[in-house]
């Protein structure tokens, strides 16, 4: 069960959001989430975000960066920094591309490693159908885009059964 | 050569994708500019367009008989260039038999992935320069195969394409 989706580029905005909590009632986290506007909860999930990530290079050796080995793929996913954290009632989910962009997904907290969900969305629905869109000029206005908004609506409900 | 024989040479999807949304921006800086240099602008996409159609007729036919007809050589456009072009064959084709065609594609390749921005009043007007080269191409086509015409194309949301053929007299 995935709650909500947060896109934020380079440029610390968020450029996309979406909700999918409404639906299911989840009463602990509608009646906490619910009274703040949604652009006040994306700058904070960006504070925490940031602030997590890079208390997580600091503290580790390699600078939070892979060190590339063919050999052991098991191992690169551990070293990618800073993944996800999970208190009782939602598991946040974070995974950053190399131009910088940041996708944030919280779920619900029983829900296992979502990086590569992440990255599918990145690859077939970000790039497809913005990165691609002729329509869409500058990488920092709020992605407002039918195309792209039943693609990533479809994709989560498909992950989420 | 023929894009049929063995050694079938691809180009990336995604290098089109990028190179065609730029060609458009690049001639459509729709800001600065005046009407009668945007009507310049696009009739130069138009131009390349007709260049690369004509091209792409020649290297499209080389393995065919001669055509029989007008018929026949749109008949040709609808299929064999169609789906080398776009993957897919053209959805409908109409025509009135005084020489005007109409080509409808209900999912235009190149259009598959735009989407506007800013809702869908503005779809219809965002898209319109991104039609001229296709436009280009088709009478770049028809015209190496020995028809003259005009090119004329609509769009509906989500990204059904119309393009109108007429024919011209020579």
């Amino acid at each position: 069960m995935i709650y909500n989706f947060y896109l934020f580029n380079r440029h610390c905005n968020c450029i996309y959001y979406a909700n999918w909590q409404n639906e299911k009632d989840d009463e602990n986290l509608n009646t906490k989430n619910n009274d703040m506007k949604w652009e006040e909860e994306a700058k904070l999930v960006y504070g925490v975000v940031y602030s997590l990530r890079n208390l997580c290079r600091k503290l580790s050796s390699v600078n939070g960066v892979p060190e590339k080995s063919e050999k052991d793929d098991d191992k690169i996913d551990e070293d990618r920094g800073f993944l996800s954290y999970k208190t009782n009632s939602y598991k946040l989910h974070y995974y950053e591309t190399a131009s910088g962009l940041k996708f944030v997904v919280c779920s619900d907290p029983r829900t296992p490693n979502l990086q590569d969900m992440l990255h599918q969305i990145y690859r077939d629905i970000y790039v497809e159908y913005v990165v691609k869109n002729p329509l869409y000029h500058s990488d920092n206005d709020y992605i407002n885009n039918t195309l792209f908004k039943n693609k990533l609506h479809e994709f989560i409900k498909s992950q989420s059964k | 050569m023929s894009l049929y024989k063995q050694d079938k040479r691809q180009v990336c999807e995604s290098c089109f994708d990028y190179i065609f949304i730029e060609m458009v921006h690049y001639f459509n800086d729709i800001d600065n500019s005046t009407d009668k240099e945007k009507e310049l602008k696009s009739s130069k996409l138009e131009q390349m367009g007709y260049l690369t159609g004509q091209s792409l007729a020649e290297r499209l036919t080389g393995d065919r008989s001669r055509f029989t007809d007008n018929l026949d050589v749109i008949k040709f456009v609808c299929k064999d260039f169609w789906s080398t072009i776009f993957k897919k064959q053209v959805d409908n084709l109409k025509t009135n038999h005084k020489g005007t065609y109409v080509l409808t594609d209900n999912n235009f390749k190149w259009f598959s992935k735009m989407s506007s921005n800013s809702g869908q009043e503005d779809f219809k007007k965002e898209v319109l320069p991104y039609l001229s080269f296709p436009c280009g191409i088709i009478r770049g086509v028809l015209s190496n195969l020995g028809i003259n015409c005009t090119v004329l194309a609509d769009v509906n949301p989500p990204n059904q394409c119309i393009f109108q053929i007429k024919t011209v007299k020579s």
